[in-house]
């Protein structure tokens, strides 16, 4: 019998043993203050960032070592996740646990959400003292402003522009300097541009994603004069007679097969970027990315700014960058923010990571750069729109992509396919406020 | 003769079906090992091609460059091993418990191991990951659980939660469950005690359901990647899941030296399931998992 006990304790105390000894040694770090030697504390504190490329992360460890370097005694811990519902999982479990980062980088999708929850914390107060803040464009400050506060610094703009394949155009016997300016030009274009072979199209004369598209489609119906929701009352708009025109231009050039079958949200399907379209609305990455992967194509896209029709407009995505209220160390936080988006460090981003400027004072730096690109980019950044800011952004950009994809494959009309989109919304606003 | 004849037709007809359905097995394995040889601008070309018009054996290289491939691979394989040699223990003990032994609320306790296999992994993350965090004395927690990280971002927060698993008591409890009665009797009536006949006479006989509970526990281990997302925050303690991130980026990402990464991170999978191929196929033969 006591042998049988002894086995048991001797058992127990092996594999409790194993485990407390690969505890390694972060295991035993504190969550903010910990003795970095014997005269005084190091204070931690912990940045994540939605993003894992490598050149980011090469961009964020500069970045760390020299605020590490002018702030004795501050140790800053970066952390990553993907985009989407990878991070959405990191930062519900590190809620939940009061885990959760000093600072984030993260989407314009998130300030709603998170900032009702009271996760989020308002910058006004940190950040009044700070010089920058007079400096930053009006409408980056607006993006990060919800119910009056100040809640995200926007230093990371992405928005679409109108980018196109010259040697296409060439070939296609169109003007390769002449974009073009309107809606029915771009569907004219569109149809000269496309290839097919049979009935599947091989060149997308204009990238219009079949699934997710809501992105691309925001931006036509902004550009026709129409509103997407009343983010004060929570009235969808979106089914006015400027969406469903819009809607249907879309769906109509679709049903042509002048785009290829692509999903938005997998950036692995992107046609423009892998070099399957000749016309896109997209993001100033996939300029650079088209170029860098084929550099045959070195000065044979354009850039311009998205077509105006009733309005100027165009979608803009945005990172911004968040304090958790759950923070014991805000000040420096604060601190670190500012030094992230202080006219020094803003400049050095756009240099290392081609991220354009948020900051009036830049501009002129900025297009000079290079001003057959960076001048429409500019443009795009001080009147792009990003996700509506609801608590329910991801289930309307859900149903809104939905219906588009009906009308898109001729299920119904485009007209249909927003009533029954702002139907479907309306019904689900009770509990979606609620939440 | 007629019946040896259509006797090895049939074999030849089920060897050309098992040749077909093993290509199809196999063509994403080839498809991610060629296109780890291409350059972007080949994937991302209109044509299709299974070969690459030329070898770029350095994608490996640019790939490992990445990152700390080193620590990623050291992580993985730490963390992988101590789970699987941990829970082949208490798997094995707790499946021979409520296989060969009889004790009061058996069958209910086995019925809530049985619970664990049916309730998805997702719903008991987060509890899970509270529970970590709040371990008493751990991470800078005093004894209520409080003031500390606990187990978050440690290799315990990795393995703990996966030492036991309803799984694998019950492929133990269904592999103990063929053994004849009489070996009990036999060994009690030697006056053995019932640790020893479970570590002299069962455990030795029990290689196959050893091995295919390895397996099963060492690719659950090695492919894991929502947890170790969730419970790791710094580079360091990275498992080659999370490393293989490094290759995506918000609008692109890089196929080829993807493939190449997830080729090398495959490797040790693909290699230890050929070192214990014969008896994964007895386990699965012998625990009625075969369908």
């Amino acid at each position: 019998m006591k042998k049988k006990w002894l086995a048991t304790v001797l058992v127990t105390v092996l594999a409790a043993s194993v485990l407390s000894a690969c505890g390694g040694s972060s295991g035993t770090e504190q969550l903010n203050k910990k003795k970095a030697d014997g005269s005084g504390e190091t204070t931690t504190l912990t940045f994540w960032r939605a993003g894992t490329d490598a050149q980011e992360n090469a961009y964020w460890k500069r970045v760390i070592s020299e605020f590490e370097a002018s702030h004795p005694g501050v140790k800053i811990e970066l952390s990553e996740a993907p985009f989407g519902n990878d991070m959405e999982t990191k930062l519900n479990a590190a809620y939940a646990s009061g885990t959760s980062p000093d600072v984030l980088s993260y989407t314009l999708a998130s300030v709603a959400q998170r900032a009702s929850l009271g996760q989020y914390e308002p910058l006004d107060g940190y950040l009044s003292n700070w010089d920058g803040r007079s400096d930053m464009m009006e409408n980056i400050l607006d993006t990060g402003t919800y119910n009056g506060s100040l809640y995200g610094v926007g230093f990371i703009p992405d928005p679409r522009v109108l980018l196109w394949r010259k040697d296409l155009f060439k070939e296609a016997g169109l003007d390769p300097e002449k974009p073009p300016g309107s809606w029915e030009e771009l569907a004219d274009y569109a149809r000269k541009l496309t290839k097919k072979d049979g009935n599947t199209t091989t060149l997308a004369g204009f990238a219009i994603p079949t699934a997710s598209a809501w992105t691309l489609w925001q931006s036509f119906v902004l550009q026709n004069g129409g509103q997407i929701i009343d983010e004060q009352t929570n009235t969808p708009l979106f089914d006015s007679p400027e969406a469903i025109e819009a809607t249907e231009f879309l769906a109509e050039l679709v049903l042509d097969g002048i785009t290829i079958p692509n999903n938005s949200d997998k950036s692995n399907e992107n046609l423009f970027p892998n070099g399957k379209a000749a016309i896109a609305y997209d993001s100033p990455a996939a300029y650079t990315n088209l170029q860098k992967e084929n550099p045959e194509l070195v000065g044979q896209i354009g850039v311009s700014g998205p077509i105006a029709r009733k309005e100027k407009a165009t979608f803009a995505g945005m990172r911004l960058l968040f304090m958790s209220s759950q923070s014991k160390n805000k000040e420096l936080a604060a601190e670190f923010i500012q030094h992230i988006m202080s006219k020094e460090e803003t400049w050095k981003r756009y240099t290392e990571l081609g991220t354009p400027v948020v900051l009036k004072s830049l501009e002129q730096d900025y297009i000079q750069d290079k001003p057959e690109v960076n001048q429409a980019i500019f443009d795009a950044v001080s009147y792009g729109k990003g996700a509506a800011k609801v608590t329910y952004a991801g289930k309307l950009s859900e149903i809104i992509s939905q219906n588009l994809e009906g009308a898109f494959y001729g299920k119904i009309s485009a007209e249909e396919a927003m009533k029954q989109g702002v139907e479907q919304l309306n019904r689900e606003l009770p509990n979606l406020i609620g939440k | 003769m007629g019946k040896l004849r259509s006797r090895s037709m049939g074999l030849v007809v089920m060897s050309v079906v098992l040749l077909a359905v093993s290509l199809v097995m196999l063509t994403p394995f080839l498809i991610m090992v060629l296109t780890s040889f291409k350059t972007m601008g080949e994937i991302q070309s209109p044509t299709f091609s299974l070969f690459p018009k030329v070898w770029h054996f350095d994608n490996y290289a640019e790939a490992l460059s990445r990152g700390d491939w080193l620590k990623y691979f050291y992580n993985s394989f730490v963390v992988t091993i101590i789970t699987v040699v941990i829970s082949l223990v208490l798997n094995s003990m707790a499946g021979y418990s409520f296989a060969r032994l009889r004790f009061p609320g058996r069958d209910i306790l086995f019925f809530s191991v049985l619970i664990g296999i049916m309730v998805p992994a997702q719903t008991t993350m987060i509890p899970t990951f509270l529970m970590m965090k709040q371990f008493p004395l751990a991470g800078g927690n005093n004894l209520f659980g409080q003031d500390g990280i606990g187990f978050i971002n440690s290799y315990t927060g990795l393995i703990l939660p996966f030492i036991a698993g309803s799984f694998g008591i019950f492929l133990c409890r269904q592999f103990f469950l063929n053994f004849p009665r009489a070996l009990d009797e036999a060994s009690q009536i030697d006056g053995a005690s019932k640790f020893r006949v479970f570590y002299q006479i069962y455990l030795p006989l029990s290689k196959p359901i050893l091995a295919t509970l390895a397996i099963f526990k060492t690719t659950s281990a090695w492919n894991d990647y929502m947890w170790p997302l969730i419970m790791t925050n710094t580079e360091g303690m990275r498992t080659v899941q999370l490393g293989l991130t490094i290759f995506r980026g918000e609008t692109n990402v890089e196929w080829n030296l993807l493939m190449a990464a997830t080729t090398l991170v495959v490797l040790p999978l693909v290699v230890l399931f050929l070192a214990a191929q014969k008896y994964f196929v007895q386990g699965i033969v012998t625990t009625g998992l075969k369908a």
